[in-house]
């Protein structure tokens, strides 16, 4: 008779076990074979209650932190919106970021290199870790919707509740829709025939119309955190803000009532207020997805992606802050892009080091001094302390690996800038110029008094530098497809304006199709 | 006879953790002491499996010459679904004596045995999955969240897995086919023909997303064959007043193949297995798939067909000039071989063992990663790779795939042991003195540490792959004193 292997180390093993010889009746505790739960719940037994039910939706907002490779979700690729999926791969594919082979590190078979220069394939990992994300994101909301039905609540409680559960299912599919554009919809757990895509319109007109249908049941005002009314409004103005690239039709109108809604927020009169380690304070923020690393929450790391190994003694008197690891940086002419004025600039560091303890200059492990400059000499070789770094979140040095900061997802200012763009691309010149003075103000900058689609590109990219719009900006004004720095011009189909459907997924599901313009 | 076993597995534990002391003066005896609240301080877990079994066996023996072994189980494990907890497992043996049989009476002066085997028989696994796969259920893990209306963390409890209701035994049906013989009392042997077929293995398997949860499943996923042959020979070769030698060998020859996978989507591509993800820029590459057709640890991936000029490795591709990937040798070794012998002279004895594995490949990942050229003059680095003007990043290809061939001593060891007359004098009833070399040598090409790769409990778990973190066989010489009260 063999042993069960149990894999976790027993602390208080008990082990019970009979030998017995001879044949003995089947009587029924002889061959009850059925398993027992002791730390965890069954499904079907669970959201009996109120508080139990909130509990499983809680779990729903816990979903847009995301997954670490470890995990079951994640399965061997990093999965966090902080980090990975948003900065490594849509950030750098944009102008605005990018991660330079250093040596050996950062080539990783090339991914970083194929964000930059969009010839990306359907086996990239970062791609991959988009399509995880958002549709384990899509996959857990259904099941909790499924168990809210079976719960014991209202038909009314339960519309309520499904109403939020809804709205994060449509920021998936938003995520979805600007990335892959033509991708299957599921919204039924209990579904399990393999789906095929849907168009890239299909997907539009479903988003728009759950959040139309949600948007009476959601809570009004400002709640922190939470998909309210202001939340929903805001993802439709993304939504109709990007119609033409969606769907082929501009919704420009559209997107000024849907930000005409959105209502209870105000600039912070300090730009870094919204970044702060103490950011849940700031009334700029509409939606966030909060961090507390005493809370058990991973993957805010981003910080640590950035900055040079001997960041820390700049950081911390003590020497001690966490491992940083030297990669994404800024492209090259972001940082002299911005007016010397201009607040925001201070989101990217450059420039020499200096010790938090005594002043003296930070040096790299090769003797030299950790000076970060704006130019990257060599792409797929570059120095150390080459690119401007990301500084926008703000950093303490007690910061553990897992920062404290909220991440921001969308914010006042952002309702601001859709008002301007949307009333230029109508016409309406001067309502466009007191939206986008507004946000140039807080910078401290002077008012503009003639506006261009360029100046309201520029406007985009600073004020929302490093907060993972830029990629979705770049495709809007058609930058997106020019030969910049290490890219040549995008092939003349634009097939590249939205990622392949990953190889990994091809392979598991028949139905799917594979994008245009890609191989599988 | 018949039997009936009941195994009830329970653990439980639980831990508790705190930092952020003033003081060290507590050491663990004053958690409270502790000022950094964190969620996980404390935890306790708790999980259950049973396994019960019905069995029964039949012996049957005819004039000593004909014999029949039947076995009947039928298993029960509480990890499988509903539908699928028990397994029924039967087997049955004949043999046949031929040396018994009384036309054979001629032949006894030399003929001490001659046996005849034949068996069929089907056993169960359900080892290595862990509990509650096949259940929809809820963990808390990592899933606080913030509730924004009164300004806290709340817990929040989600789905952890893909239920799989349908999961059930593993199970592998042997044929096999053998002799036994002795002859002259001196050599002895056996031949073993064997025919091994697992079904519905159990591994973990990508499912799409969507419409599952998450992107894998724990499912019986396919079939594996294993067929081959086992010999076995004793040769006693002297018998003499002083002094006796006994050679022993063995020698066996497997083939290994996968012959269904349950998705047909993956008869063309496989599935990726055998991760470099640890490996400094190899993040997400594979260097092994589990394929039909192909045994498990199979290798697969680029061909180098050498270095170029300027120091790049030239890879196989096909005609758009995209890096081509195939089958690259199987971590599976074909034949294995034994050696012992056994020598005594007076009261001295002596043996000598030794073994090999021949037909494997090995990835040696050690060497793939010194072949890196950023490595120098920082990091130390390889000889050879300094010679080979290898100016490329590391980089996975059949380059760093090894024969894993060798051929091991694995121990001498020389006794003496001290007469029996002089032994009980001292009032013991045993008195050896000995001394022992293990590992002295081991043949092999393979140019890592040891060609001798673990072998993992799974065999679709990626075996062959020579990572960096491997302790090495150590070469032990030993004495030692046997003594008997």
């Amino acid at each position: 008779m063999k042993r069960l292997n149990i894999s976790i180390s027993n602390i208080l093993p008990i082990r019970k076990a009979w030998l017995g010889v001879g044949l003995l009746l089947a009587l029924s505790s002889c061959t009850d074979l059925n398993e027992q739960l002791y730390d965890k719940v069954s499904q079907d037994d669970y959201g009996k209650t109120q508080s139990e039910v909130a509990t499983i939706v809680g779990g729903a907002y816990a979903t847009l932190r995301g997954y670490g490779s470890g995990t079951p979700e994640g399965n061997g690729v990093n999965c966090y919106p902080t980090c990975e999926y948003v900065f490594f791969t849509q950030e750098c594919s944009s102008d605005e970021a990018c991660i330079p082979t250093r040596g050996t590190d950062w080539f990783d078979g090339g991914r970083y290199q194929q964000y930059q220069r969009h010839n990306w394939d359907a086996n990239n990992a970062g791609i991959l870790s988009i399509w995880r994300y958002n549709f384990t994101g899509v996959s857990k909301v259904n099941a909790i919707i499924y168990q809210v039905d079976k719960s014991g609540l209202t038909d009314e409680a339960k519309n309520k509740v499904k109403a939020e559960l809804r709205g994060l299912r449509a920021y998936y599919y938003y995520n979805l829709l600007d990335c892959f554009g033509n991708v299957p919809i599921s919204t039924d757990f209990t579904e399990k025939v393999l789906p095929t895509n849907s168009t890239r319109k299909e997907v539009f007109e479903f988003i728009e119309k759950e959040l139309k249908e949600i948007m009476p049941l959601l809570p009004s005002g400002v709640t922190y955190g939470r998909f309210t009314q202001n939340v929903a409004n805001t993802l439709l103005a993304r939504l109709y803000l990007n119609a033409e690239v969606y769907t082929g039709s501009p919704r420009w109108q559209d997107c000024l009532d849907a930000c005409d809604k959105v209502q209870g927020y105000q600039l912070t009169p300090n730009y870094k207020a919204s970044f702060a380690i103490q950011n849940e304070k700031s009334p700029e923020i509409i939606f966030a997805i909060p961090y507390d690393h005493k809370q058990g929450t991973v993957g805010n790391y981003l910080a640590s992606m950035t900055y040079h190994y001997n960041q820390k003694q700049a950081f911390d008197p003590a020497g001690v802050y966490q491992w940083c690891g030297n990669g994404i940086c800024a492209q090259p002419g972001l940082y002299s892009s911005f007016d010397a004025q201009d607040v925001r600039r201070n989101s990217l560091l450059i420039g020499q080091q200096y010790s938090a303890k005594d002043g003296s200059e930070v040096l790299m492990d090769n003797g030299e001094p950790l000076n970060y400059t704006e130019e990257i000499a060599d792409f797929t070789n570059a120095a150390q302390n080459a690119g401007a770094r990301l500084n926008k979140y703000e950093w303490s040095a007690t910061d553990q690996w897992e920062r404290d900061n909220d991440w921001v997802l969308m914010r006042y200012a952002e309702i601001l800038m859709m008002q301007a763009e949307c009333n230029f691309r109508l016409g309406y010149i001067p309502t466009a110029l007191t939206y986008i003075n507004q946000i140039r103000k807080r910078a401290g900058l002077t008012d503009l008094t003639s506006l261009t689609l360029d100046d309201i590109d520029t406007e985009w990219k600073h004020e929302f530098v490093f907060e993972g719009l830029r990629r979705t900006t770049n495709i809007r004004f058609g930058t997106y497809y020019n030969a910049w720095w290490e890219k040549p011009a995008d092939p003349a189909d634009h097939h590249t304006g939205i990622y392949p459907i990953p190889k990994d997924e091809l392979d598991k599901n028949p139905n799917l199709k594979q994008n245009p313009g890609y191989v599988n | 006879m018949g039997g009936y076993s009941y195994l009830d597995n329970t653990y439980e534990g639980f831990g508790s953790t705190r930092s952020g002391f003033d003081s060290d003066a507590f050491g663990y005896n004053n958690l409270a002491a502790g000022t950094d609240y964190r969620q996980g301080d404390v935890y306790s877990y708790k999980g259950e499996s049973k396994l019960i079994s019905f069995f029964g066996r039949i012996n049957y023996s005819l004039m000593d010459r004909y014999m029949v072994t039947a076995t009947l189980r039928r298993d029960g494990s509480s990890r499988f679904g509903n539908n699928h907890k028990w397994g029924v497992f039967p087997s049955v043996s004949l043999a046949w004596r031929i040396s018994e049989e009384p036309f054979m009476a001629s032949t006894h002066e030399w003929l001490d045995n001659l046996k005849l085997r034949a068996g069929f028989g089907v056993t169960g696994n359900q080892n290595g999955i862990g509990e509650y796969k096949s259940l929809a259920i809820l963990s808390p893990s990592g899933a606080a969240y913030f509730d924004g209306t009164t300004g806290t963390w709340k817990n929040a409890y989600t789905q952890i897995q893909n239920p799989n209701p349908d999961l059930k035994w593993e199970s592998t049906a042997q044929w096999n086919l053998g002799v036994d013989f002795s002859v002259f009392n001196k050599l002895n042997g056996t031949l073993e023909l064997y025919y091994k077929k697992t079904s519905d293995l159990l591994w973990t398997y990508p499912v799409p997303q969507p419409p599952y949860l998450v992107g894998t499943m724990l499912a019986n996923v396919g079939d594996l064959v294993n067929k081959g042959f086992e010999l076995s020979l004793g040769y006693k070769a002297v018998r003499a007043k002083n002094w006796t030698l006994d050679a022993n060998m063995s020698l066996a020859y497997n083939h290994q193949e996968i012959t269904k996978l349950s998705n047909d989507q993956y008869q063309a591509v496989g599935l990726q297995a055998g991760s470099l993800h640890n490996v400094r820029g190899m993040s997400n590459t594979y260097s092994q798939v589990i394929k039909e057709g192909y045994p498990a640890g199979a290798f697969w991936g680029p061909h180098c067909t050498g270095i170029s000029s300027d120091g790049k490795y030239m890879l196989d591709k096909d005609d758009n000039g995209k890096v081509k990937d195939g089958y690259l040798g199987s971590a599976m070794p074909k034949w294995n071989l034994g050696l012992s012998l056994n020598a005594t002279w007076r009261d001295f004895d002596a043996s000598v063992a030794a073994y090999g594995m021949f037909g494997q490949k090995v990835l040696n990942v050690s060497r793939m990663v010194m072949y890196d050229p950023t490595r120098f003059p920082s990091q130390n680095t390889l000889d050879d790779f300094m010679k080979s003007g290898i100016t490329d990043n590391p980089t996975y290809s059949d380059y760093f795939i090894e024969n894993g061939d060798f051929f091991r001593l694995q121990a001498i060891t020389l006794g003496y042991s001290v007469p029996l007359n002089t032994v009980k004098k001292l009032g013991l009833t045993r008195l050896r003195f000995y001394v022992t070399g293990e590992n002295l040598f081991c043949i092999t090409g393979y140019k890592g540490i040891d060609p001798e790769v673990s072998v993992p409990d799974n065999v679709l778990s990626s075996p062959g792959i020579d990572f960096f973190n491997s302790y090495p066989r150590p070469r032990t010489f030993s004495l030692g004193v046997n003594i008997g009260f």
